[in-house]
């Protein structure tokens, strides 16, 4: 929906009558409500949009909820579901920073009023610092697209806009946008199939590059920037996708190559190394917080899809010198995927240069795809690992990415339904401890979520929001003329 | 006996028209209906109606897709269209504003008609052109006199309307005042900036043609053809009788074309055949095929399916066309018709996970990419076998606020997590049984494989067993063949005609007797038949007495 919708649902909300009964002779059970989604306990910034929720109970006749805040404050919602007003919500989060918001339930149900348990939410004194989210919707799994898109949104309210939809460029299949750090002054984004090529915005200008050349075996994707804006690292793969024939898993992606590389934007040169062209699936490219290194997984070929079940990556750096845009003469494994019989795929370095965060699966190199796949998390200080208890599920979580001031991450889980990936925000602190995490909020969450066809992919903080012309990259897809990259 | 009016004749002549326009969706391509039915998921709900009005021509479309939902009654489906057409007949009649040349007002209803054979031709331009008719029929009778009060009306109402019937509005454009076009194409220029769509969409229409940055000819001809009817009707003399015979003629001419021209009859009879496969009609599927064979890939594989469901695959293949084992179980193409149908096979044959995929390629096959009722239905099927009911509630929710699904939605969201009423449904607890235990990734060049373990999983899945036999008889492969029919007959009763054919080919080739009792004497004659002739003349014309045989598919092959 874009920003018409919006105006035109705001319109709508005004008009429609909703309950609004006041509690009285309330009884109270000692229990907590059973809300949609869990807010319950978890921690946030006072700069986010308001965690609205419904009650589970979907035959409800009102919701009446009060939120005081700890160091003061106070607001009052009534109504279907809870329904905080934007500004209202934010000052009490702002002058809670660092303290909790107490929320009081009451619902009406058959006339009758039932109070329930109090119950907390956490407001860190740590801001988000971002403008929003970007990320990719994209329909849970398979092979026709259909209408993908690029949205960004607003983490200080409900605003979505697309930035690059499907409508605009119908047909073409695009991903793998990434923005410097958080900073879209620097974006790059991969189109795949026929006007496939490479999009790098600098700057708010379109550049698209073909990136296979006759030395790589295909265009660049899952790109990340190098800190200091001039280099994109890539993997050069060949992606598929296999279907489960059977009642427990649905699919399973896996590569047939992959290579990493690193493309330096100002003379649109590829910088290859030996030991990132191997016989073996180099994938998932990242830079160390200083750019002085690129951590990446890697595996030993197997025939997949026959042999799916014996791709096992390892987390691998190799040092990367910007001044000469030259890489190391040496790798370095940092977790073992043989040894340990597992998969350590998506090493995403926090900005701050403490911690390494990484998906962990008993099997291959797309994590989205492997129910069992958890977050772990590893201090660059000491070595030590651990796994984000705090935030894993029975079911997969993955694409994580860190904000700015690295303080808080964003990760898709399909832990509420095993099909559809949501986005979900954790705060860290200095000593590692991550809070329990909280679902992107929505106006209506039951609503939203429930009438969503769309899987959330790559999720990232955005410093500020993003400005692509749609129609520019329009144009440049169907001209289809492309600078053609050369090697070093 | 009184003689009817002018006017009177005028009704007449519309009520016919009509009648005709009903009579032809009703019976003559109905399932054309159906097929633009399952391409929409209409919601009665404030958000859809939001989403819908947040882009150009968004009411024309949202009326459009809340009629579209009625398709599913054909009958009422056709006399949707049948309104619409003598609405717009009617209107541009008015529009005309001479008591002559009646017959003239039927032209852009004519053109409609022919337009919407092509089966992505939406029911939006209908009703868009319904609303600006509409329009400059209200222009006509109150639009200001004062040139001031005329161009603030101009102004305002354009943009209004360009958001509410899309670009129609420039058919209203110029009838109002020609010369604020101008303004309405720069209007739909500044908005084409904004919006998340091509220009070129922008410019011929979101929602007037499902096929995006595309408008056949004859829509972009209708305004035209409306305005020149405004404007020069009334310059024409008073119509001399041959005049009006020949505007009578002509509007006979109008009503037959698009019937014999207009519409593709193959691409409606391949309509028919998904809607009996969506339905679970086998036995029309077999009788439909009966009266004509079946010859291209979607029919022959509805046939084959048809047949599987009905426990006759293996009496009667071979009385149809057949076109190898892709004829079974065809490949996966990008498009909605084949993989809808494809998944439909699926599903029957068990492999649930497979029909679910097949379920969401199909939905994002859709060139608008709306979202299908009939495809979230399946969904709501597969995850509810697969015991997937957070999935399953989420798709059984959006149908319940639909008109026709809902009262489906609701009785299975009762299912929920009631294994027991899930495990004793017909389809979904045979399915559910049907469904392979083990996981293992699906490859399209082992179909007969996985038949093969469908059955073996479960003996009584004889849609699996049929496939399984079958496949390797259409591929012309005995040998494999031979060493399915074993591990079926070791395990179930089934013996029909072509795998008896098959084995006594398969004997015969190794000059041996079948074992005694697999096939009938009277096989073993027919067979004999067969080879004196073909042995003699592998063209004899006698050979067309066995062209409903395994025989004759694997040698003749005509």
């Amino acid at each position: 929906m874009n920003k018409i919708g919006y105006w035109l649902m705001g319109v709508g909300c005004w008009l429609m009558a909703s309950c609004a009964s006041t509690p009285e002779q309330v009884s109270k059970v000692n229990q907590l409500p059973d809300i949609y989604p869990d807010y319950i306990g978890v921690t946030i910034p006072a700069d986010i949009a308001p965690l609205n929720f419904n009650l589970a109970d979907e035959d409800i006749d009102c919701m009446d909820v009060v939120a005081r805040g700890s160091k003061g404050g106070e607001l009052h919602t009534n109504g279907d579901w809870a329904d905080f007003d934007i500004a209202d919500w934010q000052a009490l989060t702002q002058q809670n920073q660092g303290g909790k918001i107490t929320l009081t339930v009451c619902v009406e149900k058959d006339g009758q009023w039932t109070q329930y348990n109090d119950f907390d939410i956490y407001v860190s004194k740590d801001n988000i610092d971002e403008w929003g989210l970007t990320y990719r919707r994209i329909k849970p799994g398979y092979e026709v697209g259909g209408d993908i898109g690029i949205y960004q949104r607003n983490l200080s309210n409900f605003d979505e806009t697309a930035i690059l939809a499907e409508t605009v460029v119908p047909g073409r299949c695009f991903n793998c946008h990434t923005a410097n750090r958080t900073n879209p002054n620097r974006i790059t984004l991969q189109m795949r199939g026929e006007g496939g090529g490479t999009m790098i915005q600098k700057d708010g200008k379109q550049a698209w590059v073909e990136t296979k050349t006759d030395s790589t075996k295909a265009a660049g994707s899952y790109s990340y920037w190098h800190p200091q804006g001039d280099y994109v690292a890539m993997a050069v793969n060949s992606v598929h996708q296999s279907f489960f024939t059977g009642t427990g898993q649905r699919i399973e992606v896996y590569h047939k190559f992959s290579n990493v590389e690193v493309l330096d934007t100002r003379t649109n040169e590829l910088i290859l190394s030996p030991l990132l062209q191997t016989e073996d699936l180099e994938i998932f490219p990242a830079f160390s917080h200083d750019g002085k290194w690129l951590y990446y997984s890697t595996s030993k070929p197997c025939k997949v899809p026959a042999e799916y079940e014996k791709v096992k990556c390892s987390i691998c750096r190799i040092g990367f010198d910007a001044e000469k845009g030259q890489f190391g003469l040496q790798v370095d494994t940092l977790l073992n995927g043989p040894a340990t019989d597992k998969s350590y795929v998506l090493a995403r370095p926090s900005y701050d240069g403490r911690w390494l965060m990484y998906c962990v699966s008993s099997r291959g190199n797309f994590p989205v795809s492997q129910d069992d796949a958890d977050l772990w998390l590893m201090d660059l200080k000491t070595g030590k690992t651990r796994a984000l208890t705090e935030v894993n599920s029975q079911q997969c979580e993955a694409y994580h990415n860190w904000s700015d001031n690295s303080r808080w991450f964003v990760f898709s889980s399909k832990c509420e339904d095993g099909m559809y990936t949501k986005l979900y925000l954790a705060c860290i602190d200095e000593q590692g401890r991550v809070s329990k995490p909280f679902l992107l909020p929505q106006r209506n969450p039951r609503k939203y979520y429930q009438e969503l066809m769309d899987a959330y992919n790559v999720p990232d903080f955005t410093k500020t929001k993003v400005e692509l012309d749609a129609h520019e990259a329009y144009r440049q897809v169907f001209d289809n003329k492309r600078e053609q990259v050369k090697i070093k | 006996m009184k003689k009817l009016s002018n006017k009177q004749w005028a009704w007449l002549v519309t009520l016919v028209v009509g009648v005709s326009v009903f009579l032809f969706w009703s019976y003559r391509y109905p399932f054309a209906l159906t097929y633009q039915e399952q391409l929409q998921l209409f919601l009665f709900d404030g958000d859809y109606f939001i989403d819908r009005l947040s882009e150009p021509g968004g009411l024309a479309r949202y009326v459009a897709e809340f009629l579209v939902q009625f398709y599913n009654g054909v009958a009422i489906g056709a006399a949707i269209i049948a309104v619409l057409y003598m609405l717009i007949q009617r209107l541009t009649w008015r529009l005309m504003k001479v008591k002559s040349h009646y017959i003239l007002s039927f032209m852009p209803v004519a053109m409609l008609w022919f337009a919407m054979g092509d089966e992505s031709v939406m029911l939006t331009y209908a009703v868009a052109l319904v609303m600006a008719l509409a329009v400059m029929i209200a222009w006509n009778k109150l639009a200001p006199q004062n040139i001031v009060a005329k161009v603030v009306a101009v102004v305002i109402l354009i943009p209004i309307l360009y958001w509410l019937i899309g670009p129609l509005v420039l058919m209203v454009a110029v009838w109002m005042m020609p010369l604020s076009v101008i303004y309405a194409l720069a209007l739909m220029l500044l908005s084409a900036h904004y919006l998340p769509f091509p220009m070129m969409r922008v410019m011929l229409g979101i929602s007037y043609y499902r096929i995006p940055v595309t408008l056949p000819y004859v829509l972009m001809a209708i305004p035209v053809v409306v305005l020149l009817l405004g404007w020069l009707t009334k310059r024409l003399p008073e119509p001399k009788t041959w005049v009006l015979t020949a505007e009578a003629l002509l509007l006979a001419v109008l009503v037959v074309v698009p019937q014999q021209f207009g519409f593709d009859a193959k691409k409606y009879e391949l309509m028919e055949y998904d809607y009996l496969v969506r339905i679970g009609d086998w036995n029309d599927i077999i009788a439909k095929a009966e009266k004509k064979t079946p010859d291209l890939p979607m029919s022959v594989s509805a046939t084959n399916l048809a047949l599987a469901m009905t426990n006759q695959l293996g009496d009667k293949a071979f009385d149809f066309f057949q076109r190898g084992s892709e004829g079974l179980l065809p490949k996966f193409e990008r498009n909605f018709a084949t993989t809808q149908l494809t998944g439909e096979i699926y599903f029957n044959l068990g492999l649930v996970n497979t029909a679910q995929r097949l379920a969401f390629e199909a939905m994002e096959a859709i060139p608008n990419y709306n979202k299908s009722a009939r495809v979230v239905k399946r969904l709501a099927e597969t995850n509810l076998i697969n015991g997937e009911y957070k999935v399953a509630e989420k798709y059984l929710k959006m149908l319940e606020k639909t008109v026709f699904y809902r009262p489906w939605a609701q009785r299975t969201l009762a299912m929920l997590g009631n294994e027991k009423a899930i495990n004793e449904h017909p389809l979904y607890g045979t399915l559910r049984q049907y469904r392979l235990q083990d996981d293992f990734l699906f490859s399209d060049r082992e179909l007969d494989k996985i038949c093969g373990l469908l059955f073996m999983h479960n003996t009584s899945n004889m849609v699996a067993a049929q496939y399984l036999l079958m496949m390797p008889l259409m591929d012309k492969d005995i040998a494999r063949f031979m060493q399915y029919a074993p591990v079926v007959q070791s395990r179930v009763q089934y013996n029909p005609r072509h795998i008896q054919e098959g084995i006594a080919l398969a004997f015969m080739q190794k000059r041996q007797q079948p074992p005694q009792g697999v096939v009938s004497q009277f096989m073993l004659q027919q067979m004999n038949e067969f080879a004196r002739i073909y042995s003699t003349n592998q063209q004899a014309p006698e050979l067309a007495k066995f062209k409903n045989t395994l025989w004759y598919y694997l040698m003749v092959g005509k």
